[in-house]
């Protein structure tokens, strides 16, 4: 008898945690939606491939046949992105990873950047606002989740490694294209 | 009647040309400006409509609007943050773009320190037109940006005609450009500024300016328009008020390397009630003294004792007293909540008491005239005698050596029928305090200089503090005495595990037994050491037979592992592969002031035998290499304090730069002949900056 009454009130807890769980992604989802309205439905053409600072080449609707891709726009004048960048760093050992970074200097200057900061996700120099503006991205930092070539998810503000992994988990297993 | 001019087309023609004169009489602005992309930011460039003919000048104002909760950056944004720019390479005519300041403000966006501005601006702009020139045209960009928990970069594209011969004033304007220009710091003589040092140590500058009229409530900020230091971040000052004389602290950091700012060119902007003022300065190498630095406020003091306790818990010192306890939690988990409660709590009273019969112990100390420091016990050789045999005595009881139980009552059914006996809990909490305190841990040492300097109740108050941080795990139990049940259940494999705690209190046992050797002759060290572990061998023997000897033999040989890397911190002689180490000079004020006047770096080294962070700071910094090699060069004295036993030079000489406790690192010499102080935990880069600055005249 009384081993069954705490197993209840856990199974209890169990389903809250998984109904605010499940509000919490929700209301996510819809600010996300909201809020980047602008962003396109699918990788603009033209710009599915993009060359990073070391040369290597991303194609974005190649890579997102297997599986989700990050897309992640920042900047090293942006203040936020601090907190935002190592959430991403760490994403990049699970989930290929790619960034792009709005005017924030030369080459040169954004490798010993993400050197000093231990950042080992590729980076894409955006020096000129090209490749922003083809995704009509202004705002950093700005995470992007393309899958199949669709881009089913885009968050502007800060995210945490669990808000993250969540949005990936879900759009792996469930495929839910265009939210 | 005029047949060929009608009335109304003369009064047309009339109409017309008046239109056009108003029309031609203008004050030209942008209007409005705003991005699709982007709403919460308004741009808008006008000019007054005022030329100043003698230098080709018109007075122009930027305002910029930005929706509450969006800030823009100064010139020297802080720790993130970029400052507005304005690319007007399209323009003709134009000479040249002045772009005023006003006097910003600090934010913190997510713990980021940034400088800019909220809410409705103007920067006063000056654009010189080309000399002989009566119109010009600025096109070009202005790029914002704009940052809430996110940030924008916005581009806005600037189109403005200027033709002097129908510039008219516009009355509003120009009241509204003073106004703007008010708020912009007007450049001050640079002989206010009495002090400017860049201590490339420290990684610190230090402003004194001076005012007249005195200052209220300044705030400063810090820029350079070198371009090497366009990264470089100026932290918020920590700013020191005394009458007329404003002093000045400014960490300064760079992500990647900072340069040294030795003889950099800086502007120092203070804004006061009703004053903003820039002041040109230029940085001379110095020393920065941290003692003039006002003192933080009680609860920040009191916030680092409670971190530096909680920190104790994982310096090498206490780790012993540790085990013995996770192993008693261990043992708990057969009882009582209630029970474990009570225990936890007892240990955290053993604590935070402890800690306040020292801090009683230096009142007395001080009230009597005696020298007083952390960790000072461990000077006295009988401390250290009832420590070993206190520590000996847990280890023997852990081993089982004892059919009596020893307070700490690890005996299971003693312990869950509850006997209330929780004294031995209590005891463990002193021991562990005790132990304790040759460490010295981070937040700890500043806290315990700033008790030791205050009154009496502060004293006991910063110490209670310690207490409390350190009793921390302790009290969390004591609150959630289930977590104890989170460990593993007591079984047979406790066996294996009590041996293990056993030999981490004689460990302890035998690094308090080698400080003793300071007090007594080489002889009796042996017959001590040799005595003891005979003693400890019987002991096992008899209790627990020939099978436990032949595991405690086992258990011996990890000890003497054990034993080898206690020698390893307390003597280097044993070690091959750290150098000798250089001969040392007993530390005098005498010493230091002769050397220094011969033209010679002079490095301090106060350290104790019983000191752990000593110990550390020997073995990872002062016997490796460069700073090895740097402190054996010829014209480098090497003067030394050792306060393992009571000195009182020593004390003063510490007393003299405003700490209680060892590790202490000084550094003299021609180019700083106060010193720099080290930190309490060494770098090899900042003994080698600290002895090159010292160096250089």
């Amino acid at each position: 008898m009384s081993n069954s009454k705490p197993k209840t009130s856990w199974a209890k807890r169990l389903r809250t945690a998984a109904l605010y769980i499940v509000l919490f992604s929700a209301v996510a989802f819809v600010v996300d939606a909201f809020r980047n309205s602008d962003v396109p439905e699918s990788v603009p053409a033209g710009l599915a491939s993009l060359t990073d600072i070391n040369g290597e080449q991303y194609n974005l609707r190649e890579m997102s046949k297997n599986g989700p891709v990050v897309l992640y726009f920042w900047a090293t004048w942006c203040p936020i992105c601090p907190a935002v960048s190592p959430t991403v760093d760490y994403i990049g050992n699970y989930y290929p990873t790619v960034s792009v970074a709005l005017r924030s200097g030369d080459n040169e200057k954004l490798a010993s950047y993400a050197q000093a900061k231990g950042y080992e996700f590729p980076i894409v120099n955006d020096s000129l606002n090209r490749v922003s503006n083809a995704w009509q991205v202004s705002a950093t930092p700005t995470i992007i989740i393309i899958e199949n070539g669709d881009i089913v998810s885009a968050t502007t503000g800060v995210t945490t490694p669990p808000g993250l992994f969540i949005r990936l988990w879900f759009h792996q297993f469930f495929e839910i294209t265009n939210f | 009647m005029n047949k060929i001019f009608p009335l109304w087309l003369m009064s047309l023609i009339a109409a017309l040309l008046l239109y056009s004169a108003q029309a031609l009489a203008e004050t030209p602005s942008t209007g409005w400006l705003s991005h699709k992309d982007h709403p919460p930011v308004e741009v808008k460039l006008e000019l007054t409509g005022h030329y100043k003919a003698e230098r080709n000048l018109v007075p122009a104002l930027l305002h910029v609007e930005l929706e509450e909760g969006w800030k823009t950056y100064w010139r020297s944004p802080g720790e993130g943050g970029i400052p507005p720019t304005f690319d007007w390479s399209d323009s003709s005519n134009i000479r040249e773009i002045e772009w005023h300041w006003p006097v910003p403000s600090r934010y913190s966006i997510q713990g980021i320190d940034t400088v800019g501005y909220q809410g409705s601006l103007t920067f006063p702009l000056m654009i010189k037109l080309s000399p002989d020139t009566r119109q010009g045209h600025i096109s070009g960009s202005l790029t914002m940006s704009s940052c809430t928990t996110i940030c924008v970069l916005t581009d806005y594209p600037i189109d403005l005609r200027i033709n002097l011969d129908t510039l008219t004033v516009d009355s509003d304007r120009a009241f509204a450009f003073n106004q703007a220009m008010g708020k912009v710091p007007r450049e001050h003589d640079r002989n206010d500024v009495k002090q400017a040092i860049w201590s490339d140590a420290n990684q610190r500058i230090q402003l004194i300016i001076e005012r007249d009229s005195g200052w209220q409530d300044p705030q400063l900020f810090v820029h350079s328009s070198d371009e090497t230091l366009a990264d470089a971040t100026f932290s918020s000052p920590g700013i020191q008020v005394e009458g007329n004389t404003l002093t000045a602290y400014i960490e300064v950091s760079h992500w990647l390397k900072l340069p040294d700012l030795k003889g950099s060119e800086l502007t120092a902007t203070v804004g006061d009630d009703n004053f903003a003022a820039e002041y040109k300065v230029k940085l001379v190498s110095g020393t920065v003294s941290t003692l003039t630095e006002s003192a933080p406020p009680l609860w920040i003091i009191l916030l680092m004792a409670l971190i530096g306790g909680l920190i104790l818990n994982i310096m090498p010192c206490v780790l012993p007293v540790l085990g013995l306890k996770v192993q008693s939690l261990m043992l708990s988990g057969a009882q009582q909540p209630s029970v474990v409660r009570k225990q936890f709590f007892a240990s955290s009273l053993g604590i935070i008491s402890s800690f306040l019969v020292i801090a009683l112990g230096l009142i007395v100390l001080r009230w009597s005239g005696g020298s007083v420091g952390w960790g000072i016990q461990f000077q006295n050789p009988y401390f250290i005698a009832a420590l070993v045999a206190l520590t000996w005595l847990f280890a023997l009881n852990l081993m089982g050596a004892f059919e009596f139980k020893l307070p700490s009552s690890l005996n299971t059914s003693a312990a869950t029928t509850g006997d209330n006996s929780y004294k031995g809990h209590f005891l463990q909490g002193m021991l562990a305090t005790v132990l304790a305190t040759p460490c010295t841990a981070p937040f700890l040492g500043t806290a315990v200089a700033f008790a030791l300097a205050a009154e009496s109740s502060v004293i006991l108050l910063i110490f209670a503090a310690l207490g409390v941080g350190m009793a921390l795990p302790w009290l969390l139990i004591a609150v959630f005495p289930k977590s104890s049940k989170l460990l593993p259940k007591p079984g047979r494999w406790m066996q294996w595990v009590k041996p293990i705690f056993a030999i981490m209190m004689l460990a302890t046992s035998v690094w308090l037994t080698t400080l003793l050797k300071n007090f007594i002759s080489n002889e009796a060290f042996l017959v001590l050491t040799v005595g003891l572990s005979v003693l400890t061998l019987a002991i096992i023997g008899k209790v627990h037979g020939r099978k436990a000897l032949f595991l405690s033999i086992g258990g011996f040989l990890i000890l003497a592992a054990v034993v080898g890397a206690a020698l390893l911190l307390t003597a280097d002689r044993w070690v091959n592969k750290l150098p000798q180490d250089h001969q040392w000079q007993p530390l005098t004020q005498e010493r230091i002031d002769a050397a220094v006047a011969n033209g010679e770096t002079v490095f301090v080294d106060v350290t104790a035998d019983w000191c752990v962070t000593c110990q550390a700071n020997k073995i990872g910094v002062l016997l490796q290499d460069p700073v090895f090699t740097a402190l054996g060069q010829e014209n480098v004295t090497r003067l030394r304090g050792d306060w393992t036993k009571a000195n009182e030079n020593i004390t003063l000489y510490l007393k003299a730069n405003n700490t209680f406790g060892v590790p202490f690192n000084k550094v003299y010499g021609p180019g700083a002949p106060d010193g720099i102080v080290l930190p309490v935990v060494l770098s090899k880069e900042k003994v080698i900056n600290a002895l090159e600055d010292a160096r250089e005249q």
